[in-house]
């Protein structure tokens, strides 16, 4: 199609209106609504590209997307974090992609620094979503199989009966059974966090069917197992920065926060078991002391980390 | 139990220990969509005209009114959002229509269209060779490069509003609308391309 530079200018605008108009939070329909009345061939150029879009649906369902690793990226620097919105930018720095020479050489790393996120895409339709200070391995022949050696992942499964999914976590094994689930490893346990459909733990011995809004927190010995309902919405919901507690003692949110946050949070030993209720916003990594209120405690600046302590 | 549970699997009965507060959802009710629609029946009207209703702008809007006050159920978050995508999902249904109407009298009056028309034509009316297509539309969008696939993935497939992608890929808006466009651009091409061949 041979087009002059101004007709691919309303085509280049056309296609921009497209994808934000299909954004589900669009609410900027003055400004549309102006570019439209521009030019009569502005709708028409937007109508034909709006269709194209929506025939995609055609062929787009049946579309797996291949394993992919992001390449290795500079991190920025620790405490130039800007101003919220743009500051998640920074969470996405320095990733680390190691080759286990232990391990099956189809075996490999992914691994970020505390205070990134890095999204995984694997073949089959599963995403995972790496916290900060945590490691996945992969497996090049088998999309079907990952390891969380530490921290945290929120994995979103497309269920395949014949090939399910298989999270290792530690001596632990989660298989999905078409869902999304949070998991998290620390030095002291493992935990799992059903937002969607369910996964079975450890289907070749306990066989504990975890379904949408249960938790199940395994000690790391082994020996002690507890069991809870969360909200299944708010599963996973460190992505966007928040952190919902009921009741859990104030060293394990110490520990979301570091894992978030990107510097060492700490609690004094006096505070660390205080048991803590509800709805954390980091909007700000770097100001972390505006939390103390929240914690009833002091929360200030020591070395490159955080303290929480009494007042 | 649900099928497709392994066998002797147990379900998990434990103690509901907690829950967490959920965020509220505010119930729009039939009536109050409707008072959102009447007071802005004009901005939707002009954004009709802004569309190309021309004439029909009136009619349309009466069309709009019926499509939303017997297909609305539940809560709506945003009123008077949800009533400018049905306004711009009717306007692309119009234009559908219009164009589709105009090339049956085109084929009634023995016109083909020819190779260099078809370009223009809303893709989907010919039949597709639908898996020869996945699969040219498939390589496209590997070769598209990690973070363009992610963020169309999420996007066009998991309905994921953009400023949450933005967030998961830690980049501004503007690089996830940049990555979109690309991805829509090279996607389009390719099926044009399958359309012409």
């Amino acid at each position: 199609m041979a087009m002059n530079s101004d007709q691919q200018a309303i085509e280049d605008q056309a296609l921009a209106w497209v994808v934000r108009v299909r954004d589900t939070d669009f609410e900027d329909w003055d400004a549309f609504e102006a570019w439209l009345c521009v030019n009569p061939d502005h709708a028409e150029v937007y109508h034909r590209l709006a269709l194209e879009d929506r025939d995609l649906d055609e062929v787009l369902p049946a579309w797996t997307p291949k394993p992919v690793v992001q390449p290795q990226r500079r991190a920025a620097r620790r405490w130039a974090w800007p101003v919220i919105g743009t500051a998640v930018a920074a969470l996405l720095v320095g990733v680390i992609v190691v080759r286990m020479p232990e391990a099956a050489p189809e075996r490999y790393q992914v691994a970020t620094r505390a205070g990134e996120r890095r999204a995984v895409t694997l073949a089959g339709g599963t995403t995972v979503l790496l916290n900060g200070a945590s490691t996945l391995v992969l497996d090049r022949k088998d999309s079907r199989f990952a390891e969380l050696k530490q921290g945290e992942g929120l994995f979103t499964v497309k269920h395949d009966a014949a090939h399910p999914f298989a999270l290792q976590v530690g001596q632990d094994r989660l298989v999905d059974v078409g869902t999304r689930f949070d998991v998290v490893r620390t030095g002291s346990e493992m935990r799992v966090a059903v937002a969607e459909g369910a996964v079975v733990y450890n289907p070749a011995s306990q066989k504990l069917m975890l379904a949408e809004g249960d938790m199940l927190r395994i000690a790391r010995s082994g020996t002690v197992a507890m069991r809870s309902r969360v909200a299944p919405d708010q599963v996973g919901a460190w992505r966007e920065g928040r952190f919902v507690y009921a009741g859990e003692p104030l060293a394990r949110v110490a520990e979301d926060l570091s894992r978030y946050a990107g510097a060492r949070v700490d609690v004094s030993p006096d505070l660390a078991g205080q048991p803590f209720r509800g709805v954390i916003s980091v909007a700000d990594p770097s100001r972390l002391e505006e939390l103390g209120p929240l914690f009833r405690a002091r929360v200030q600046r020591r070395g490159d980390g955080w303290l929480i302590s009494r007042r | 139990m649900r099928e497709g549970w392994p066998p002797g699997t147990k379900p998990l009965d434990g103690t509901h220990v907690t829950s967490s507060p959920r965020p509220t959802v505010s119930r729009m009710s039939d009536t109050g969509l409707q008072a959102v629609f009447f007071a802005n029946r004009d901005r939707l009207l002009r954004f009709l005209a802004a569309h190309g209703a021309g004439d029909a702008a009136e009619d349309l809007l009466q069309e709009l009114w019926i499509k939303v006050s017997t297909s609305a159920s539940g809560p709506v978050a945003q009123p008077l959002s949800y009533l400018y995508r049905a306004a711009n999902n009717l306007m692309l249904d119009r234009y559908r229509s219009i164009r589709q109407a105009a090339k049956r009298d085109a084929d009634w009056s023995g016109i083909e269209t020819d190779g260099s028309d078809r370009a223009q034509d809303p893709i989907g009316e010919r039949p597709l060779i639908a898996r020869e297509q996945l699969r040219i539309v498939q390589e496209e969008l590997d070769r598209m490069g990690d973070r363009v696939a992610f963020a169309f993935r999420r996007h066009r497939i998991d309905g994921v509003p953009q400023k949450l992608i933005a967030r998961e890929l830690g980049v501004s808006l503007s690089t996830v609308e940049t990555d979109l466009r690309k991805a829509y651009q090279a996607l389009l091409e390719v099926r044009r391309r399958l359309d012409e061949a």
